[in-house]
């Protein structure tokens, strides 16, 4: 186990080496300047100068790579052109909007999920089972954007249940927080837990061709223990990679949510750094949503250990 | 010397967003939506919250640096100038007492008005002014055509400030319309970073001040006890303001949609929403409507750089013959928002700017004498016309679309291309040669008589200086409002000989807001004399 876990941190140093030195050298061969962003069209030419000078933005780029390469290694992510922060401090005051969505809406639709294919695998001649890839399907194809728009209509404007918009910190005011939540989470759910549903079906459909099924209906065991004990279990491995990543996308990706509910997460952060060409806020969120990935990861791979002893053995 | 008292109107309101974002200084026609201005509303009291669309973060509040709409329309709370613009677009005292200009027209003396304080409760001093000012000359843009005829910034004594010239030049207007000349603590100059003074120095004599401000998502500002308002009635940025509100939320809320449910739902009190959404506000009884008449020049840069056939005479006219204007105008779909133009640099809202000195040539429109000017300048059967703008502001593209029907009719090809707005301007700085017209918009009252995005000493697209310089220098050293006026008529005149570039029309602005404001006199954003009905 332990070594599982260097060998992920060693991968982990390469990802973000190679996805940080990528980032770095595709930034600057884009167009834009972050220094005639910020000054704008009418900025003179000595203005410039003196503002890439300010920013570490002349001298060769192998200069710049290695003094932002030493600051890195360090520790120092370096300062937020835009806002003159440093960026950890910036993506530690974004993360937790984006992290309350992700948590919230992967929790639900997980536990949908269980609850639909728990159905699906004890009663499959029902209506749920026999209906359930088609709505899952549906859901799928759904666009995200269309959805929380007519979400927004139907329950902030016309039945005027929830706010159409809005942010508060989830332990600062729950009261507040939670309406707030229930609408951008409610999208976001409907999406995942149509995939999850399906990922999972098809996980279970294999499952019940398994031999040991036989042996143990042969012993007698109900087709509800089965279901119960063996198949669902059993099925979940798949699962389990699928909300990993699903999880580690949203990180970086719910930036249509968070614009159309205003919520000030690290998607909507990393937008605004594109458009202002701020490079070290760019580099290090983007560097971060990376170190989520391999983190999931890691942490799927030791949750597989943990629900299947064949894992762990090998 | 003679008192020099706001000798003739000016108006400015300096660039905004990334320089081109909707500037918000500017009259509005007619009153606010009159009607939500209830007579039961009762007399001004203070309390209560406002919460105010951004569009984005403006990133800091230094006005000289950022020329971010949002920095323009924070800092207008928080920061006063030694001179400002009114609703007139004349300049007026602020936290000068008065000032005087010496015959010669190289000496500017400002008094200070006594017992003015910043919010932190420090004194203003004189040299607090002088750092400031020379701060917005050094690094500001518009303050750019300052800066080869000043020769210094002095403090004589605490409450005197005195600014010497090389040459005359017309410095309290420019002081007044540039945004850049808010007065701050010279020890907040000296924090400077480098994109300007940070955050935690964000600290002015005016009305507001910050009580929080969390990056991406909100700037609260609080009363300022300190505020020690000038003489004189409130008026534009001018006169003295009453801040009846105890709070004002600027909330960051870039998408559209949830900024027109945001307005109808309470969570926003006041925004600048798109223009599709002004008919839907309009028709909604729970919105006031301000239509603002100054607003922004809407115009094609044209490319004078060789490799452009455009730095010929010849195409620039052929351009100006074979656009329809009217097209154009007709194309942004709200009538309430456009202002018919006649290709002048300034609204005729601004009296004093504004010149009609061109009007006979921009008016024109002939096809076929186009497509033998095209010829005459040398392009190409088949050659193709490269059109460039940004997709953060539709009415650009829309503009752009028309134009090329109108190349096409004459059989002429042309390409749009539309990027954000750092690749176009990397575009446009980088490759002077790829590119031929630039569809986009700047303030409607420039801060000197100068077709846009030409002030001097800054980026005119390639157009050669040598004949205007000559033109804005008698401005300058005029000396009389008629000498004025004939100046500003001679660079109109100019402009239209020559189409540097091609004014297509002039877009109001508008602000939707609850009715529940009162006292809201639709200048700009801002939110002083502003309160709440019981």
């Amino acid at each position: 186990m332990l070594l599982v876990v260097l060998r992920r941190l060693r991968d982990l140093v390469v990802v973000l080496a190679v996805v940080g030195t990528f980032l770095f050298f595709l930034l600057r061969s884009i167009p834009g300047d972050p220094a005639q962003v910020l000054l704008g069209l009418k900025a003179s030419p000595e203005q410039l100068a003196r503002l890439h000078e300010e920013l570490g933005l002349t001298g060769p780029l192998y200069e710049q790579y290695l003094h932002w390469v030493g600051n890195v290694l360090t520790g120092d992510f370096g300062t937020s052109i835009k806002y003159q922060a440093p960026v950890l401090d910036m993506i530690a005051g974004h993360i937790a909007p984006t992290l309350t969505l992700a948590i919230a809406s992967t929790v639900i639709s997980f536990l949908l999920t269980v609850l639909v294919i728990g159905w699906v695998t004890v009663s499959p001649h029902s209506w749920v089972a026999r209906g359930v890839n088609r709505v899952a399907q549906f859901g799928l194809a759904l666009p995200e954007f269309w959805l929380a728009l007519l979400a927004v209509y139907v329950f902030a404007l016309v039945l005027g249940w929830f706010p159409t918009s809005g942010h508060t910190p989830l332990f600062a005011d729950p009261v507040t927080a939670v309406p707030q939540l229930v609408l951008p989470v409610a999208v976001l759910v409907v999406g995942q837990t149509a995939f999850f549903t399906i990922t999972m079906e098809e996980s279970v459909l294999g499952e019940l061709t398994q031999l040991y099924l036989r042996t143990a209906r042969a012993k007698g065991v109900t087709e509800r223990r089965i279901a119960l004990r063996h198949v669902l279990p059993n099925s979940m491995l798949p699962v389990l990679t699928t909300i990993g990543l699903n999880f580690a996308s949203l990180i970086g990706g719910v930036v249509v949510i968070e614009s159309i509910f205003v919520i000030p997460g690290l998607g909507t952060m990393l937008l605004g750094a594109v458009y202002a060409r701020d490079f070290p806020l760019i580099q290090g969120g983007v560097m971060f949503v990376a170190f989520l990935f391999v983190v999931v990861n890691l942490l799927v791979d030791l949750a597989y250990s943990l629900i299947d002893p064949k894992v762990r053995v090998s | 010397m003679n008192l020099h008292k706001s000798r003739h109107p000016k108006a400015v309101v300096a660039v905004a967003l990334l320089s081109l974002v909707l500037s918000a200084c500017a009259s509005r026609a007619g009153g606010p939506a009159a009607s939500t201005q209830s007579a039961d509303a009762g007399p001004p009291a203070k309390g209560g919250n406002i919460t105010v669309r951004l569009a984005q973060d403006p990133g800091s509040l230094d006005s000289v640096v950022n020329g971010n709409v949002g920095t323009t329309y924070v800092s207008h709370q928080i920061f006063e100038q030694l001179v400002t613009i009114d609703a007139n677009y004349r300049p007026q005292p602020v936290l000068a007492e008065s000032y005087e200009k010496s015959d010669d027209g190289l000496t500017y003396t400002f008094k200070l008005r006594e017992g003015v304080r910043f919010s932190d409760g420090s004194p203003l001093a004189a040299s607090d002014a002088v750092a400031s000012l020379n701060y917005w000359v050094k690094d500001g843009s518009y303050a750019a055509a300052l800066k080869p005829v000043l020769k210094d910034v002095t403090a004589p004594d605490d409450t005197t400030v005195v600014v010497t010239l090389k040459s005359p030049f017309d410095l309290v207007a420019l002081m007044a319309a540039s945004h850049g000349s808010f007065i701050r603590r010279a020890a907040d100059i000296k924090a400077k970073g480098p994109t300007g003074i940070p955050s935690d120095k964000v600290v002015g004599t005016g009305p507001y001040k910050v009580k929080s401000w969390t990056q991406g998502e909100q700037i609260v500002l609080e009363r300022n006890g300190e505020y020690k308002p000038p003489k004189g009635t409130s008026s534009g940025y001018a006169g003295a303001k009453r801040a009846f509100l105890d709070t004002i939320t600027y909330k960051v809320v870039a998408d559209q949609d949830a900024v027109l449910n945001g307005l109808k739902t309470g969570i926003l009190d006041v925004a600048e929403p798109s223009n599709p959404q002004y008919d839907q506000i309009k028709q909604d009884p729970s919105l006031a409507v301000a239509v603002e008449g100054g607003g922004t020049i809407q115009f094609v840069s044209l490319n004078h750089n060789s490799g452009s056939i455009f730095a010929k005479a010849e195409a620039r006219d052929a351009l100006n013959l074979v656009t329809d204007k009217k097209a154009i105008m007709a194309s942004q779909g709200v009538p309430d928002l456009v202002s018919p133009s006649n290709g002048a640099f300034a609204t005729s809202t601004n009296k004093a700017m504004y010149s009609e000195a061109g009007k006979a040539k921009w008016e024109q429109h002939d096809p076929e004498q186009a497509k033998r000017l095209f010829v005459q300048a040398g392009l190409e059967p088949g050659q193709t016309i490269r059109m460039i703008t940004t997709d953060e502001f539709p009415q650009f593209k829309d503009a752009l679309i028309v134009i090329q029907n109108d190349l096409k009719k004459i059989g002429i090809k042309s390409s749009i291309e539309s990027y954000d707005f750092a690749t176009l301007i990397g575009k446009k700085n980088n490759e002077p040669g790829g590119w031929d017209v630039l569809a986009l918009m700047d303030d409607a009252n420039p801060p000197v008589p100068s077709y846009t995005d030409n002030v001097k000493n800054l980026d005119n697209s390639g157009y050669p200086r040598d004949r205007l310089d000559p033109l804005l220098d008698t401005y300058n050293r005029a000396k009389t409002p008629e000498e004025q006026r004939a100046a500003i008529d001679a660079v109109q005149k100019f402009t239209s000989d020559n189409l540097p570039t091609i004014t297509l029309y002039a877009a109001k602005n508008y602000v939707a807001y609850n009715p529940k404001i009162q006292g809201y006199s639709g200048w700009g954003m801002e939110f002083t004399d502003v309160w709440l009905r019981k």
